[in-house]
């Protein structure tokens, strides 16, 4: 069944066309990217749609330092088929690709969308771990960290691209989730990311999500990683601290407690699979 | 073993399957839409117990393009049931089209009809109803306890104790149990709970209908049972059963769900009263919650044997949840029992006791398997117990005690679909050689009780043995036409319903078996009322045993025709002619080809059509077998299981088309395995599905599942066509015992409780002090 | 609003709601292989290909097709015959009720065409979003790679070269 309260479709050739088609309506137009989430979940209020598929905005770019500028319009498929995307940081991104959605979400869900809808996501976990800023538009182009975007509180935008910065010498990520099934929200997933100099963990990037809310970095944990060297021992500390500073909730799906406790064991997976990763094998 | 087949045994191609693959337009959902169709939407109840004080349809009525509002105040108030089984059916006449008083979140309160399916879906919010909200029913033991509010408090005659929320009882006694468990070396009880499962056909439940040129009323359903739906609508809406066509398309997957009658009233109504086209298909979420699961269980379990692992005592009580309504709860619960006790037939004291409670929870009914899956998951995991207790090794407790060919057992005539059942000798077991070819290719003698780690995995194998019915015996009926065409072609008209087993094709190779003819030469009709005899329907696992019967039947009077007209052509004498290769063959070699038999016969000398009808009633329901083995790993951080390998060896007799045999096996291993693992409808505490929907409800996908593998044994049933059993049903009811099984194997843990999900055996495992710092 | 693109290799042109899905506009044009099987994206059985990849159309809105390519089922086949998926799943047993086919035939044809030679991982991950509730996946599984064998010794077919056509 067409979502019948949509009146409008636009194609915008550019992004200030899209942002001039955005501000029209007082919230009633919305912008869409590969379109798998807003047929199903379409806000109430919305009667007009811009597609971004004229944009000029599905390009993956290389930088000259190593960074990594993404199209907001490149689908998932189009980045787990490019080589520096998925070898990134010790392929971290890659392997989360991987594992969201199946091919046919993958084929047409794109990035961009993904930051904005903020939600069930395996991908925002990564990119917080990674330290992204994002491209807005808004009548002019601005850089906003993703920590700062998911806070939340901007007005009409349009997110252009997700820029990664280059790989920190000497660090290492990974990403883990847990589902009921193969293909299903992740219960708990996580993704962690340490710098290290002369054995010496120098930033750490802790992040947990569940799959009713976006992942969130956890400093407590970040802050027993960062001056200790990466040892069975610190791991087993920052186990605990992910216990103690993360409160997951429970659902009809799983309980608080199991989610805790799954919390733990991510962030566990994560930082033994960032020890074999790192340089040497880890400490 | 067995006779030599041509047609019979080999993968044909499936007779619907060249239009499948290209996408035709087969399903009820693709058929053209006729003009001036309506579109029904349906509104439910958001309550789980409640009593409609007002209902306003005026706004809905006043709404442009609504062209019919149904409610329980115009509509018929006649009880029925929406079991689509034989007449009169066993199952209680509890349910109306519309009810005053809505018993589950997701009963019928309006339905709409309108031009577009936006309209009628508009006009169901602007329908006013006032609710009396009652106290729910929301569990087996707040049905059962003193005072429980009733579900059903209306005059019910035929419901076995409405008054106490009982639905249905049933029971069974041989022998002396309690002195059996008694003087029993060793004993074991376990109570084994079930949870709501839902069928999930990638289809959901679809209807079309429309007036013919003779103004006769045609529907067009995805259903399991077009003959008991046209005789179920005749008689709930008052019309002749002559003046009602039902037809089957193809459907997309049924597994029991479709032998309900849900949503022809509906149809048949709306056309009826508007005289216009109408459509309706079911939400997916709909389809979850609205339609129906799987009955939930609490069965308890005794077992009692001597020393050398004999089982002296056998001793079954099943309280079944039905929800809302009865529909199957007799004959699911006796099922429980008269599929599972067979199994063990040595033990000469047997008691079965089974009560089917109403609760105001989603409504239960047939689902493949039907009351074995529950019944032989209490029995396979005493048995594994019992083997504990005992030291013994389970394969050898189970071969020691199972049944065996030229064996029977008392629960055969004791019990039988809601009501006794048929004495019956079992004329072919292999079980002996499924339970050798499973356990070696498994890797049983090797990984049994090593408890292997691997990090934080731990793995264990386990397996289970199974049986279950080839159709109900004495109840069941079907039949087929055969007619010659011209080219040596026939028609085969049956009444079986194929939705999507490959009834069509298994069928069609028995006809061209016996008539000497290739599968290409057979075109197979199924299930249209006006145009194929007679069938009972896709349930109980009957259509190859007693729908074959019935076309083996018709093909061999077929057959004699032929033969009797070759003869006259040949002039040599009937009984020296054979058959074979479109063709019929005197001794001295002279010989006649069908199709020259056809022009003769249609346009030659002896003028007449080469036809036959026949039935078929089956007298015994020979069981299949399987033995079924896993091998698991289970993550003793997560809990997560993970089935790494899966083997069934079974004995179904002849398989007519070895490959759809074993794509039968599979389908209901994965449906098994994901029922045990991760599917949940999820009642929460006020009754409400939460698992409505695949996102939430979650069925296996490719990367849950290990390359299931069948084995098929050889192995020949006397009575069934070409020596064929059934097989669409057992493999379901294996993967709850043989997981649970296998994960005592692995860890020590007996999982009682469905399904297992990793949350479940992770505090199981915290239970027996068992974690990952073991490694 | 106006639409034009190729749907099975023949052009078209037509009006469709705004608001109006990719599986809505192909089934009221009459490809009715893709099946409405969940109406948000968790069953498959809508897959087409769109540019040579296989997408939910249930998910997609009608305008985000302008000016591409799509193929369904029922432009899999040509005028020498099935197409090789299709005469694999047929003779591997890989179709029960065939509601689930086609979209299953199209992620299938997305996957060949990117890894000619799967592996049964590989298959299992190309189809993982598609649900069959009849097979256990079996044999749809050893059909796909049965597929890929027969392209395979049928015809060299040059690198970048679409599987099939459409």
């Amino acid at each position: 069944m067409s979502v019948t309260q949509i009146q409008q479709y636009d194609r915008p050739s550019s992004v200030d066309a899209a942002w001039q088609l955005l501000q029209q309506g007082d919230g009633a137009a919305q912008l869409l990217g590969g379109g798998t989430d807003l047929v199903v979940r379409c806000p109430p209020e919305v009667t007009a749609l811009v597609d971004l598929s004229d944009a000029g905005l599905r390009y993956v770019e290389s930088t000259t330092d190593g960074g990594l500028r993404l199209g907001a319009m490149s689908t998932f498929t189009d980045l787990l088929e490019h080589p520096a995307v998925v070898t990134h940081t010790t392929g971290v991104l890659g392997e989360m690709l991987a594992q969201v959605g199946s091919v046919l979400h993958r084929n047409s869900a794109t990035i961009g969308g993904h930051v904005v809808r903020s939600r069930l996501s395996d991908v925002l976990p990564v990119l917080l771990a990674l330290d992204v800023t994002l491209l807005l538009y808004d009548g002019t182009e601005r850089e906003l960290g993703i920590g700062e975007y998911l806070d939340g509180g901007l007005g009409p935008h349009v997110v252009v691209e997700i820029r990664i910065p280059p790989r920190v010498e000497g660090s290492a990520a990974a990403f883990t989730r847990f589902a009921r099934t193969a293909f299903d929200h992740a219960l708990v997933n996580g993704c962690c990311r340490v710098d290290v100099r002369d054995g010496v963990i120098t930033a750490a990037r802790v992040v947990v999500g569940e799959s009713s809310a976006v992942g969130r970095r956890v400093p407590p944990v970040e802050e027993v990683l960062v001056g200790a060297s990466l040892t069975p021992e610190t791991i087993d500390t920052a186990v605990a601290a992910t216990r103690r500073a993360v409160d997951l909730h429970g659902d009809w799906i799983a309980s608080a407690e199991y989610r805790q406790h799954l919390a733990g064991v991510v962030t566990e997976r994560c930082l033994r699979t960032v020890a074999e990763r790192l340089p040497g094998g880890g400490a | 073993m067995g006779e030599k087949f041509e047609v019979v045994g080999h993968n044909e191609r499936k007779v619907d399957g060249t239009a499948l693959v290209q996408g035709k337009p087969v399903f009820v959902a693709d058929l053209p839409e006729r003009a001036g169709t309506l579109h029904l939407a349906l509104k439910t109840s958001p309550h789980p117990h409640a009593r409609i004080r007002a209902i306003d349809t005026s706004a809905a009525e006043a709404l442009d393009g609504v062209a019919l509002v149904m409610t329980h105040e115009n509509t018929p108030d006649r009880p029925y049931t929406t079991a689509g089984q034989g007449y009169p059916e066993p199952s209680p006449y509890d349910t109306r089209m519309f009810s005053p008083k809505v018993r589950f979140i997701g009963d019928r309160v309006a339905a709409v009809a309108a031009d577009t399916l936006e309209t009628a879906r508009a006009a169901l919010d602007l329908i006013h109803v006032e609710y009396e909200v009652l106290e729910p029913v929301l569990s087996i033991d707040e049905a059962l306890a003193d005072g429980a509010p009733l579900v059903h408090d209306e005059p019910l005659s035929d419901a076995w104790q409405a008054d106490r929320n009982i639905a249905a009882y049933s029971e069974a006694v041989a022998g002396d149990v309690e002195a059996g468990l008694a003087s029993a070396d060793a004993s074991v009880d376990v109570t084994v709970e079930t949870h709501y499962g839902q069928h999930a056909p990638i289809e959901p439940h679809v209807v079309s209908s429309y007036l013919d040129e003779h103004d006769r009323l045609v529907l067009v359903s995805s259903t399991q049972v077009p003959f008991h739906a046209r005789r179920i609508i005749g008689y709930l809406l008052d019309v002749p059963v002559h003046r009602i066509r039902v037809i089957k398309p193809r459907i997309g997957g049924g597994f029991g769900v479709k032998q309900e009658v849900l949503l022809e009233d509906l149809l048949a109504l709306t056309t009826l009263r508007t005289g216009r086209p109408a459509s309706m298909i079911y939400t997916r979420e709909q389809e979850f919650y609205a339609s129906r699961t799987r009955h939930p269980m609490r069965v308890r379990m005794r077992l009692g044997a001597d020393a050398d692992g004999t089982i002296q005592a056998i001793d079954m009580d099943v309280i079944s949840n039905t929800g809302a309504y009865g529909t199957h709860s007799l004959t699911v619960l006796s099922n429980v029992g008269s599929k599972t006790l067979p199994m063990y037939n040595l033990a000469p004291n047997i008691r079965f006791i089974g009560r089917a409670v109403y609760t105001n929870l989603p409504v239960a009914g047939a689902y493949r398997g039907y009351g074995a899956t529950q019944g032989q998951y209490a029995m396979e995991v005493a048995i594994d117990q019992l083997a504990g207790k005992l030291g013994m090794d389970p394969l050898e407790v189970r071969s020691k005690n199972h049944i065996r060919e030229g064996g029977t057992s008392p629960i055969f005539r004791e019990l039988g679909e809601g009501r006794e059942g048929v004495e019956q000798t079992i004329g072919s077991c292999e079980l002996p050689a499924c339970i050798e070819l499973g356990a070696e290719r498994i890797g049983w003698a090797n990984k049994r009780g090593q408890r292997r780690r691997e990090g934080s995995w731990v793995y264990g194998v386990g397996m289970s043995i199974h049986m279950q019915g080839s159709g109900i015996p004495l109840i069941d009926m079907a039949a087929a036409s055969i007619k010659l065409n011209d080219d040596g072609s026939i028609n085969l008209a049956v009444g079986a319903t194929d939705l999507g087993t490959g009834s069509d094709t298994v069928l069609g190779q028995i006809a061209a078996e016996v008539i000497g003819i290739p599968l290409a030469k057979v075109i197979v009709t199924s299930s249209d009322t006006d145009l194929t005899p007679f069938d009972t329907g896709a349930y109980a696992s009957s259509t190859t045993y007693v729908s074959g019967t019935a076309v083996r039947k018709a093909a061999d009077e077929v057959r004699g025709q032929l033969v009797a007209a070759a003869a006259e052509m040949l002039d040599a004498d009937p009984a020296e002619l054979e058959v074979a290769d479109e063709q019929i063959t005197a001794p001295d070699g002279r010989s006649v080809t069908l199709e020259k038999i056809a022009l003769r016969s249609l346009y030659g000398a002896n003028q007449h059509q080469i036809a036959a009808t026949a039935s078929s009633v089956p007298e015994v329901s020979p069981p299949p077998f399987i033995a079924s083995f896993a091998e698991v790993a289970v993550d003793t951080d997560t809990g997560h299981i993970h089935v790494l390998d899966y083997v069934v060896a079974a004995d179904c007799g002849t398989a007519v088309h070895p490959r759809l045999a074993e794509g039968q096996v599979e389908g209901a291993v994965a449906n098994g395995i994901g029922y045990a693992l991760s599917e949940d409808l999820a009642i929460d505490d006020r009754g409400r599905a939460r698992g409505v929907d695949f996102g939430r409800y979650k069925i296996p996908v490719t990367l849950d599942l290990p390359m299931i593998e069948t084995v098929l044994v050889d192995s020949y049933d006397p009575t069934g066509p070409m020596g064929a059993k059934s097989i669409a049903e057992i493999g379901i009811n294996a993967p709850l015992p043989t997981i649970a099984n296998a994960v005592h194997d692995a860890t020590g843990i007996w999982l009682t409780q469905s399904p297992y999900t990793a949350e479940r055996v992770w505090r199981a495992l915290r239970e027996e002090g068992i974690d990952a710092s073991e490694v | 609003m106006r639409l034009s693109f190729t749907l099975n290799g023949g052009s078209v042109e037509t009006d469709v709601a705004p608001g109006a899905t990719l599986m809505e506009l192909l089934r009221g044009l009459g490809a009715v292989s893709v099946k409405d099987g969940c109406a948000r994206g968790d069953c498959g059985s809508c897959a087409v290909l769109l540019d040579g990849r296989a997408v939910t159309a249930c998910l997609l809105f009608a305008g985000q097709v302008e000016g591409l390519r799509i193929t369904t089922a029922e432009g899999l086949a040509d005028e020498v015959g099935l197409h090789p998926l299709q005469q694999a799943l047929l003779e591997a047993g890989g179709v029960q009720c065939g509601f689930c086919t086609p979209g299953i035939l199209m992620a299938a044809a997305d996957l060949l065409e990117r890894e000619p030679e799967p592996t049964e991982a590989q298959v299992r991950v190309g189809l993982a979003g598609n649900l069959c509730r009849c097979t256990g996946y079996v044999k749809i599984v050893e059909a796909v790679q049965d597929a890929a064998a027969m392209m395979a010794s049928a015809t060299p077919v040059a690198e970048g070269e679409e599987v099939g056509h459409g």
